[in-house]
């Protein structure tokens, strides 16, 4: 009984694998210019050790290579750590805050790293330290500002209480927005760009990010896995989690912490890209059940897998102009979420 | 093991709740905790499991004070079913009683044989097996309460606290959750502490009352001895006529109207 239960799971885990491999190397062929099927593997091929004495790059133009390797790479790689991250960041922020409408950017994280972002574009210059433009830079510095402020807010009573959590972040938020707004009004002529940047983007991507983001993206999930039984125990409400035996406003603080720099992280280099850290948790739970155990990787995988698409969405489209991606993520992601509630009665939430 | 309590008191704020509660539990005995809305059992169960932190006295377990003890210590020893009870997902019920094995399960470690023998044992004795699989959310009233009670039997504990556990539950299901309650404290050597409304449940169920008022300990003892007319129109306001059998050993009570 247990082993078929894993064998299920373990299925689940390998066709999701394959899904996103697949899906990424159809995503490398895609773009202004068409590279083949063919030309793609052989260029992936050629990077692994011990296979690439096997194959041989002689009728690949280095122009493609530099397509695939330097612009698209980058691209998707950035893609699936940004989608992974999210889902991983809402699976646990609905899971501690036991509220549906709850997402990576519900504290507020989101709004402050676009204030940064905006006072950046209004103010700053093109200046880059250590290989991050200043607009990250500040996006993070934004990010972090806000989460401070409202975890203490929220723990100004002395214990740390969700929903003060919640509406100090919708508060904090709006007051961002206000900033935002007064930003466009007094220097219009970078009115679309901050728009711009706020409809999140991962055209910025490069190696560097992706080093900076890789580390906190694979640590973050295993520091939420090791939490996955808390989680689940928390769903019974906090009086009944400290009679099991969680601290319950140890855990909160170690799993908001976690949480938010991935949202932090995330925000600064590729905007706000809503939606994905909302619905692939939900789906998810509908398709797989509640255990976090299960929820927290297969919402990254599956996160990693509807970013990489809705990037290469944005970019193909139409092509040469690009789509902001958060526009991308609800088009595409809305309809095949209302099928999923209509087809699962399951209810999700109680 | 023995719980005792020493001179506790607890507010919210500065509202005082508790004011000065001692009191001593025995092994493998059914205590219900008695008294007007707001006089503090909720509270002083909470602050038993160490939910809510006294302002001042003790709690001790062993000798131990529960302060001292670390989260998942402290829930080897006192499990907890509340008043109302929060499912947020749908687990099935099979999950929601493991969740009890929590203090004996390192973080990244499964189950052991030892902890799926414990939830089956707890499942046999609330009669929840048959239905282990269905989704909490999909349970009755009563049968919901059964799988709670057993997610605190799966956690083993010497002591047992209840809100208030049968107040939503009719005639049947009552009877039904304070039977096997009160075998775990008869049969299986756990010391039930019970927050009960309804004086003829604790009149026919508790071996002993500890009757509350103003967050203090207003009389403890024997059902009889405790639940007397006298008593009860001190602590509630509101005369009572006990009626007794020829015998003597069942009574019941009703508010003169």
């Amino acid at each position: 009984m247990v082993s078929e239960g894993k064998r299920k799971y373990f299925i689940k885990y390998i066709l999701l694998l394959i899904t996103l491999i697949a899906v990424a190397t159809i995503a490398a062929c895609l773009g202004a210019v068409k590279i083949s099927l063919h030309e793609t593997l052989t260029i992936f091929l050629s990077k692994i050790p011990l296979i690439k004495q096997l194959i041989s790059t002689e009728n690949i133009s280095s122009t493609t290579e530099t397509i695939i390797m330097s612009l698209r790479l980058p691209r998707i790689f950035m893609a699936m750590l940004v989608g992974a991250g999210l889902s991983m960041a809402g699976v646990v922020f609905q899971g501690i805050f036991k509220n549906p409408l709850a997402d990576p950017y519900i504290l507020g994280i989101s709004s402050g790293a676009s204030l940064g972002a905006a006072l950046a574009i209004a103010f700053g210059s093109q200046a880059i330290f250590f290989g991050f433009g200043l607009i990250s830079l500040s996006a993070f510095l934004g990010a972090f500002i806000v989460m401070f402020l409202v975890y203490f807010i929220a723990k100004a009573g002395g214990k740390l209480v969700t929903n003060t959590l919640i509406l100090s972040g919708v508060a904090i938020s709006f007051m961002s927005s206000s900033f935002i707004s007064m930003l466009i009004i007094a220097s219009r002529e970078n009115t679309t760009r901050i728009v711009f940047w706020t409809m999140g983007s991962l055209t910025s991507a490069n190696g560097t990010k992706i080093l900076v983001m890789l580390p906190i993206i694979a640590f973050g999930f295993i520091f939420l896995l090791a939490f996955s039984k808390d989680i689940n125990i928390l769903s019974s409400g906090d009086e009944t989690a400290v009679s099991m035996g969680i601290n319950v406003n140890k855990v909160k603080f170690i799993l908001l912490g976690i949480t938010s720099l991935i949202t932090a992280i995330s925000v600064a280099f590729c905007g706000v890209i809503g939606f994905v850290g909302l619905i692939i948790p939900h789906a998810i739970r509908l398709l797989s059940g509640p255990d976090h155990k299960h929820l927290i990787p297969l919402s990254a995988l599956s996160g990693a897998i509807f970013l990489v698409i809705c990037d290469t969405l944005a970019r193909v489209v139409m092509a040469p102009t690009e789509i902001p991606i958060g526009a991308i993520t609800a088009l595409f992601g809305a309809p095949f979420f209302i099928y999923l509630l209509i087809k699962n009665k399951k209810k999700v939430f109680i | 093991m023995s719980l005792i309590i020493e001179n506790l008191h607890f507010s919210y704020g500065n509202l005082s709740v508790l004011n000065g509660i001692s009191s001593y539990f025995e092994d493998s005995t059914f205590y219900a905790i008695i008294g007007p809305n707001g006089c503090g059992k909720s509270t002083l169960l909470k602050c038993l499991y160490g939910y809510l932190d006294p302002s001042s006295g003790s709690i001790l377990i062993d000798d131990k004070n529960i302060k001292k003890m670390t989260h998942k210590k402290r829930a080897t020893k006192v499990s907890y079913v509340a008043q109302s009870n929060d499912t947020g997902f749908d687990f099935s019920v099979k999950d929601i009683i493991s969740m009890g094995r929590n203090p004996y399960i390192k973080r990244f470690a499964s189950m052991s044989e030892d902890d799926i023998h414990h939830i089956y044992t707890a499942m046999d004795k609330t009669s929840t097996l048959a239905f282990k699989d269905k989704s909490i959310n999909e349970l009755s009233g009563g049968e919901k309460q059964r799988a709670f009670i057993a997610r605190a039997l799966a956690q083993d504990t010497k002591f047992i606290l209840l809100d208030e556990p049968v107040s939503n539950l009719d005639i049947n299901h009552q009877t039904e959750i304070m039977n096997t309650v009160k075998s775990l404290s008869k049969n299986h050597k756990r010391t039930i502490i019970c927050v009960l409304h309804d004086l003829n449940l604790a009149y026919l169920y508790a071996d002993f009352v500890l009757l509350m008022d103003n967050g203090k300990v207003h009389s403890i003892g024997k059902p009889k001895n405790v639940l007397t007319k006298e008593n009860i129109k001190s602590v509630y306001k509101t005369d009572v006529t006990i009626l007794e059998d020829r015998n003597g050993d069942f009574k019941f009570i009703v508010p003169k109207i």
